[in-house]
């Protein structure tokens, strides 16, 4: 039955695969000092310039646009706008850009907002003006700060990334990254440069018109500031934020619109199911576009879509039926593995990395039946260590006694958002929970990476029997495989498992120093050489084409002073005679080099 | 607690580990150069009101560090290097001052007087000017200095896969080093004089990468050429454009330097006694080596020296910036446990 299970998951994942590939956006978020912040989204396969995005956000004053980008997050460029002069508008941004508009003129508001980078799409959470403190922030909103979690504040010329602290005070403009990727998550594991590209967040819903009226305490994700602290009415309503952004996207109409931002449109995520991406609105005056429309109402592509969508739901409804000799396996297994965790109190605290690359909080979130808690209460024994990457701390979380009450945690951690993907993992899981129990009873103690790799190829797993499951030793190996031991630090600092922390140096602020500094190295661009005499053996050909018969060069000579007497000198003539003498003179040198030269050579006999 | 410095001509980062299971490595990476702003209450305001550390000196202001970038548009100059041409600079007090600042900043309080900082120097041992000097720094914050070459730190750092043998080459921003390894210990070094700070030049005057300040004076913008260097979007050996044409046979020269001293580290006496015919594996560490196509453009210089049948493998090591004082730190670690290893006996 693995087989089939197998198949069926990578189906399943086949099919959501396509089904996100059809609809591919760019996701561009904009915050700061702007009319209209939040989440914009285009097409993927249409370049976005920056002064497209903030146009289209309601730029309407000169200030400093930076552009961040990556995980972690990194300022690609900051550029100065000036709409009082041309606007250098060159600066193309990427997917999940996130542009931060500071005015040059800082203006105090009562209300701001800062984005939250999630794993999901970015959140845009509304803070007062003088700031907020992490946790309360993100108390009112209903988040929990991850160890994750980094601020980079963005206020104009002092751009910095600290860490998320609950007492960290966040203002206006700045971007939490609680993404699972920053810096700071990688404290367990080694430390990475981020040079591969940010995770493309989910495909946002996209509304055929941007709604200009759109109420400030609505609950759209994009494009929308949630109103999660709780400010009084009265700096709601007299908010200048609100009342500008409100007034300013109620006038606008489309003859004030950049026209470069004409094939772009405003959408939002105001629900969470994606639909089709919507044909820009003058689309007929490109030709991109006109494909970009032609491919998306193509009936074969729609159709090719559609039945990606119920074959992949086909093979997940399937994937979920289970036979009754699966589901009588389980409950002995189940009822064996119960009753052995009860005759053992205590819980080692550390074990070895089984599983490495499965996360204890990732087999939290799946799906679950009834019957299958035991399973997972039994899996949760194995599998409940710390393993986070390649970074192997071998601190195992803190477990609590197992009880029916776990009954209800598990309950409660089912994933009812995404059944489609909890499908194939739960399946995989299970997999995996099962090799790793077999090779415990094996005795196996090869590396985390190879268990993992063996526990991915499904066809090399042995199914496990019923009298497997039941064994009496599948606890006493499990607990003595979990037996603490320590691992050389040099033996993991070598292998590059210590996880590296980033810090900053504190500098003195203001100090004194002697002396001038050189500064940078000034560009020496050289004036023209000069024109360099030509050698001598031009002299000598000059020379040599004179060199003609005695009688021509007499009749020459004749002719000349013929002419001479006829006619006036031209200038021609005139300028003919220094060449005349300067060959003479040429001449004469040349003889009297030839004359030292022999002087020299009678001497060196 | 094991302390170490890494003194590049592009950045200096400093790591430290305090003693305890699982405790992590602190690493603090500042910048290399810093930016002249004339000394004006303007100025000066601003760097004040934005808490952006900076130096008073004779009617300049000087900003160093990592905040030199964010401040330099101000000047419209770019920033000057501490290190010049990886050397310490002898008419420029300024910089030798700012690179005592950083180094007491950038190292932690020593938790006893016989403390070990273990550094590198930027230009390898051949520049004993530079050894001096630093170690004098160091010795200044109450550690005892110990210098290791770049190339022996990679090899500590990336070289567990290779039991540590191996061909390493660290490619810094003025010099490249190149080394021979034996299961940990140096055999042969050799120190290439051309670094990517080379290629920028070249680059940025073949393509006029250019900025003026505001007295008209001209400089090469060597950052713009970086930023596109690292741009993520250029490929060493499929170059389309008139400049990545050009970056690629800079790299090429370059690297027909390092391969030539590869030949002559492997048919030295000492390096054939102890190697044999081992083939062996490069690791390449360093910025410049983050380029798209590196290892191949390698790879093809090799075959071209005819040497590519002693090499098994080119690697890139993970985190090529930080491999060298993460190599140190093993280091300190290694003399650490021989030591308690000593007393024991």
């Amino acid at each position: 039955m693995n087989w089939l299970r197998c198949l069926l998951s990578v189906a399943a994942m086949f099919g959501v695969c396509c089904a996100c590939n059809a609809q591919e956006v760019q996701l561009l978020t904009v915050s700061g000092d702007i009319s209209a912040p939040g989440n914009y989204s285009f097409p993927a396969d249409q370049p976005v310039l920056l002064m497209d995005l903030l146009v289209q956000a309601g730029l309407d004053s000169s200030g400093q646009a930076q552009v961040f980008s990556g995980q972690p997050l990194k300022l690609e460029t900051a550029r100065s706008l000036r709409l009082e002069s041309p606007i250098d508008d060159t600066v193309s941004l990427t997917n999940n850009s996130i542009v931060v508009f500071r005015r040059f003129r800082e203006q105090p508001n009562a209300v701001g907002h800062v984005v939250v980078l999630t794993d999901a799409a970015p959140l845009l959470l509304a803070v007062p003006g003088e700031g907020v403190t992490l946790d309360r922030l993100f108390a009112s909103a209903g988040l929990g700060i991850s160890e994750a979690c980094t601020v980079t504040q963005t206020a104009w010329g002092d751009i910095q990334t600290v860490k998320g602290t609950p007492d960290q005070i966040v203002h206006h403009g700045d971007l939490i990254d609680q993404r699972s990727g920053s810096p700071a998550a990688a404290q367990n594991q080694p430390f990475q440069f981020a040079t591969a590209p940010a995770a493309t967040p989910p495909v946002v819903t996209a509304s055929a018109a941007p709604e200009p009226q759109e109420s400030f305490g609505s609950e759209h994700r994009l494009r929308t500031v949630q109103p999660l602290l709780r400010i009084p009415a009265e700096n709601q309503d007299s908010s200048p934020f609100n009342v500008g952004r409100t007034e300013r996207l109620a006038e606008r109409t489309p003859a004030d619109e950049y026209v470069g931002a004409g094939q772009m449109e405003l959408r939002s995520t105001a629900q969470t199911v994606p639909q089709p991406v919507t044909q820009p609105r003058i689309a007929e005056d490109s030709g991109v576009s006109q494909k970009q429309s032609r491919s998306a109402s193509s009936p074969l592509m729609n159709g090719l879509l559609v039945a990606g969508l119920l074959t992949a739901l086909a093979l997940i409804s399937v994937g979920w039926l289970k036979t009754q000799r699966e589901r009588e396996q389980q409950q002995q297994m189940s009822a064996s593995l119960r009753a052995s965790l009860s005759e053992s109190p205590a819980i080692p605290q550390t074990a070895p990395a089984v599983g490495n690359n499965i996360a204890s909080s990732e087999l939290a979130p799946f799906e679950t039946d009834d019957e299958d808690v035991d399973l997972q209460i039994a899996a949760t024994v194995v599998t409940d260590v710390q393993t986070s990457g390649d970074a192997e701390t071998f601190h195992a979380a803190p477990t609590e006694p197992f009880d029916d009450s776990l009954d209800s945690v598990f309950t409660d951690v089912v994933d009812d958002d995404c059944p489609v993907l909890s499908a194939g993992l739960e399946e995989q899981t299970q997999d995996i929970r099962r090799t790793e129990e077999v090779l415990i009873d094996a005795g196996c103690d090869e590396p985390a990476a190879e268990i993992t790799a063996k526990s991915l190829g499904f066809r090399e797993i042995p199914e496990l029997t019923s009298a497997d499951q039941t064994d009496d030793g599948c606890e006493d190996t499990a607990t003595e495989a979990f037996e603490p031991y320590t691992v050389s630090e040099l033996e993991e600092m070598v292998r590059n498992r210590i996880p590296m922390d980033l810090c900053e140096a504190r500098l003195p602020l203001r100090v004194a120093l002697f002396g001038t500094p050189a500064g940078p190295r000034r560009l020496r661009i050289d004036a023209a050489h000069t024109e360099i005499a030509p050698p001598h053996m031009a002299a000598a050909a000059r020379r040599s084409t004179q060199k003609e018969p005695a009688a021509a060069v007499a009749a020459t000579r004749d002719n000349a002073r013929t002419t001479e007497r006829s006619r006036p000198a031209t200038g021609k003539q005139q300028t003919r005679m220094p060449a005349a003498s300067e060959s003479a003179s040429g001449t004469s040198i040349s003889r009297f080099d030839r004359a030292l030269n022999t002087i020299e050579e009678q001497a060196d006999r | 607690m094991i302390t170490a410095i890494d003194f590049g001509s592009y950045a200096i980062r400093s790591a430290w580990r305090t003693d305890g299971v699982g405790a992590p490595i602190r690493l603090c990476t500042e910048r290399s150069q810093y930016c002249v702003l004339p000394d004006q209450d303007v100025f000066r305001e601003s760097l004040e009101s934005r808490s952006i550390p900076y130096a008073a000196c004779d009617q300049t202001l000087v900003v160093f560090g990592n905040r030199a970038d964010s401040v330099r548009w101000l000047s419209r100059q770019p920033c000057a290097p501490l290190f010049d041409e990886g050397r310490i600079p002898t008419q420029d007090a300024p910089a030798r001052q700012i690179l005592n600042v950083l180094t007491r900043a950038m190292l932690p309080r020593p938790t006893s007087p016989d403390a070990k900082c273990y550094y590198t120097i930027p230009g390898g041992r051949s520049k004993a000017q530079n050894t001096e000097f630093l170690s004098r720094l160091i010795r200044m914050q109450g550690y005892v200095p110990c210098s290791l070459t770049s190339a022996e730190t990679v090899m500590l750092a990336a070289g567990v896969d290779t039991a540590f043998t191996g061909v390493t080459v660290v490619m810094g921003a003025e010099c490249c080093e190149v080394s021979v390894c034996r299961h940990g210990n140096l055999l042969s070094l050799e120190t290439v004089d051309v670094g990517a700070n080379w290629m920028d030049t070249e680059l940025a005057k073949q393509f006029r990468f250019r900025m003026w300040d505001s007295e008209g004076e001209c400089y090469l913008d060597l950052d713009a050429v970086r930023e596109w260097k690292h741009s993520g979007r250029l490929h060493l050996r499929s170059g389309v454009g008139e400049r990545e044409k050009l970056l690629g046979r800079l790299y090429g020269t370059v690297l027909d330097r390092v391969c030539r001293a590869i030949r002559q580290l492997l048919s030295l006496p000492l390096v054939k006694r102890s190697l044999g015919s081992e083939r062996l594996t490069i690791l390449c560490a360093g910025g410049p080596t983050q380029v798209k196509g590196f290892a191949g453009m390698l790879t093809e210089r090799l075959v071209d020296h005819e040497i590519a049948g002693d090499i098994v493998a080119v690697r890139i090591v993970d985190n090529p910036d930080s491999a060298v004082v993460r190599g140190l730190l093993i280091q300190g670690e290694l003399e650490r446990q021989m030591s308690r290893g000593t007393r024991a006996a």
